[in-house]
């Protein structure tokens, strides 16, 4: 039993791992920064112990601070929240090395999932479907990879990044003069001419599967959709994903726990997915093998307390609850109040939050560190908190969100309340006619 | 702290399903740890967590940022432009550990060079020359952390 938890991490993930901790009785030793020494989940929790000065590589990220830390705390298990140490398989390692229990997966479910092209191999092994595509270095090779993706397909170098010399092509009568054109730019930009071709999908979602597991068997907790991002960074997620046919959800699922099953999976994770917005084929992304920011729209529809369950698989218990009694209740949408200017192109938005006024209420949920009086460090992510809301069905939910954003406000620093309040209000939203091509759309205010 | 009495986000909304019932438009709840404000608002509620023992207004903030680096209006122009960081952050002088730095004292510059980057909640912002000169002093070492118009370095400009 779990009697000693330290929680290595910071913000509302911190409070909220406090949270669940102390309604079991285990007692919390924060581990934060020198900038984080006056934050609510420093004030919350049972104990504090500073792990280090503000920047987070000498402190949330240094593994050997963290370590010594914990192990000065006499703590028997460690809670990494998400970002910062959760993926580093070196850390995992480093914390079972001092004899402290993680929680979180097996460090070779870490290896597997942290490395894009490991997971890919891992995924494809598992018999999940992956973006077809594949990489040529010659123009037959190229050729012989566009027959076996599909049109409409992507070239893109294998060398690059960021869309340079990216190509789309709509037929193959296209493909010689693309891929020429293709492997000319890739060599003078990257000095590689190798081409990668993939399936070209114009109208993605973005939906992922939250899985339990203790290591011997896998469960599903449903979809949330992700897909109104920015930068690749999620703005709103809802659960369950809106939708889909329930034959491709069902097979979603199957996929998740096939992976789930393929790593022996022990804890919280989220499996991602491509979801083609017209056909649902769908194709593996990547996985979290962490608690995510978005866990709280799983929780409301389900009524599962991931964190504890968490807890529960790092003790070394068997989960309590089997797939037959997970059921999915109503709907839940999440937004990320982040401190950022977002008509400003997302300029992060640092300062002191001279007031926080957050709703409360049936179906309101608030997860956050941010009341007033609290600083906001330029130091680590711009996440203030997050609104979840929940009704019995979509339509529901969103009236309770436009209503709940109404009751929100941040003052002293920028923040994204009213980009949300957009978003809650626009009629594709309400629809959930929603793509990650989504924010190109939005009327910029 | 834990034996301290608090209210948990559940305890909350049963308040306010009691309130809400009522006539009342504002409920106060205040210990030593903390002070909570619930008030009706539009059609819904809202909450505001204030902390017990805010420091007086004329109470020196506490700050994460060492106090060395000076600011804009502290530095003697003399002759100087001064470089002012655009936001708080940490200050970098190279684009990644181990690389050059983007400048030396007494390298030239012209509008448009790079002097250093900043990095804000994980956001990195180029900091550039906004006319010819001679990097006179460089003032905040490499990794610092700095706040928002702190004076990066000194640039001696090319007279005209």
């Amino acid at each position: 039993m779990i009697r000693r938890l330290f929680i290595a991490n910071r913000g509302e993930i911190a409070l909220r791992i406090i949270r669940t901790a102390r309604r079991l009785g285990i007692t919390t030793v924060l581990g934060c920064s020198e900038a984080d020494a006056d934050s609510v989940p420093a004030r919350f929790a049972d104990e504090v112990v500073r792990v280090g000065p503000a920047a987070s590589s000498q402190s949330y990220l240094s593994i050997g601070r963290v370590i010594a830390a914990a192990r000065g705390a006499g703590v028997c298990a460690i809670h990494p929240g998400y970002g910062f140490l959760s993926e580093k398989a070196e850390f995992a390692q480093a914390v079972v090395a001092a004899g402290i229990l993680f929680v979180g997966p097996d460090v070779s479910s870490l290896r597997a999932m942290g490395d894009k092209l490991k997971a890919r191999a891992v995924a494809v092994e598992a018999g999940l479907p992956v973006v077809p595509g594949g990489a040529g270095a010659t123009r037959e090779e190229v050729r012989a990879r566009a027959r076996d993706t599909g049109y409409p397909l992507l070239l893109k170098a294998v060398a690059g990044g960021g869309g340079r010399g990216m190509k789309r092509v709509d037929a193959p009568e296209q493909l010689d003069a693309q891929i020429d054109l293709a492997m000319a730019e890739a060599l003078a930009a990257f000095g590689d001419p190798r081409i990668y071709v993939e399936r070209y999908i114009a109208q993605g979602r973005h939906v992922e599967v939250q899985l339990l597991g203790d290591g011997t068997t896998t469960l599903h907790l449903g979809t949330s959709d992700c897909s109104i991002q920015r930068r690749f960074q999620k703005l709103v997620e809802e659960a369950p994903a809106p939708g889909i046919p329930p034959v491709r959800r069902e097979a979603i699922h199957a996929a998740a726990v096939s992976l789930g099953r393929k790593l022996s999976y022990r804890g919280a994770g989220t499996v991602e997915f491509l979801v083609d917005a017209q056909t649902f084929d769908f194709y593996f992304l990547e996985m979290n093998a962490r608690i995510q920011v978005e866990h709280p729209v799983t929780e409301a529809v389900t009524g599962i307390d991931l964190i504890e369950q968490q807890l529960l698989v790092a003790d070394g218990q068997r989960l309590g609850i089997s797939q037959e009694q997970i059921h999915i209740d109503g709907h839940a949408i999440e937004v990320r109040i982040n401190a950022e200017d977002w008509r400003a192109d997302f300029r992060p938005s640092p300062g002191k939050i001279t007031r926080a006024l957050w709703p409360v209420g049936a179906g309101i949920r608030v997860d956050t560190h941010a009341d007033s009086g609290a600083s906001v460090p330029p130091f680590y992510d711009s996440l203030l908190g997050k609104l979840i809301v929940s009704g019995v069905d979509r339509a529901t939910a969103i009236l309770r969100l436009q209503r709940a954003l109404q009751c929100l406000e941040i003052d002293g620093v920028k923040s994204t309340v009213d980009l949300h309040r957009a978003i809650a209000a626009d009629p594709r939203f309400v629809c959930a006619d929603v793509t990650t091509r989504f924010f190109e759309g939005l009327a910029h205010g | 702290m834990p034996s301290e009495f608090t209210l948990s986000p559940e305890d909350v909304a049963d308040i306010v399903s009691i309130v809400d019932a009522s006539g009342y438009d504002k409920v106060e709840v205040a210990t030593t740890r903390f002070r909570l404000v619930l008030s009706r608002k539009n059609e819904g509620w809202t909450q505001e967590w204030n902390r017990p023992h805010a420091p007086a207004a004329d109470a020196p903030a506490k700050s994460a940022i060492p106090a060395a680096a000076p600011m804009a209006e502290d530095v003697e122009h003399a002759g100087f432009t001064t470089v002012p960081a655009p936001l708080p952050g940490t200050f970098y002088r190279a684009s990644q550990p181990g690389a050059p730095p983007y400048v030396n004292e007494g390298d030239r510059v012209v509008e448009g060079t790079i002097l250093g980057i900043i990095e804000t909640m994980k956001l990195m912002s180029t900091v550039s020359a906004s006319g010819p000169g001679t990097v006179a002093q460089i003032l905040i070492p490499n990794g610092t952390p700095i706040d928002a118009q702190a004076v990066l370095m000194l640039i001696k400009p090319d007279l005209t």
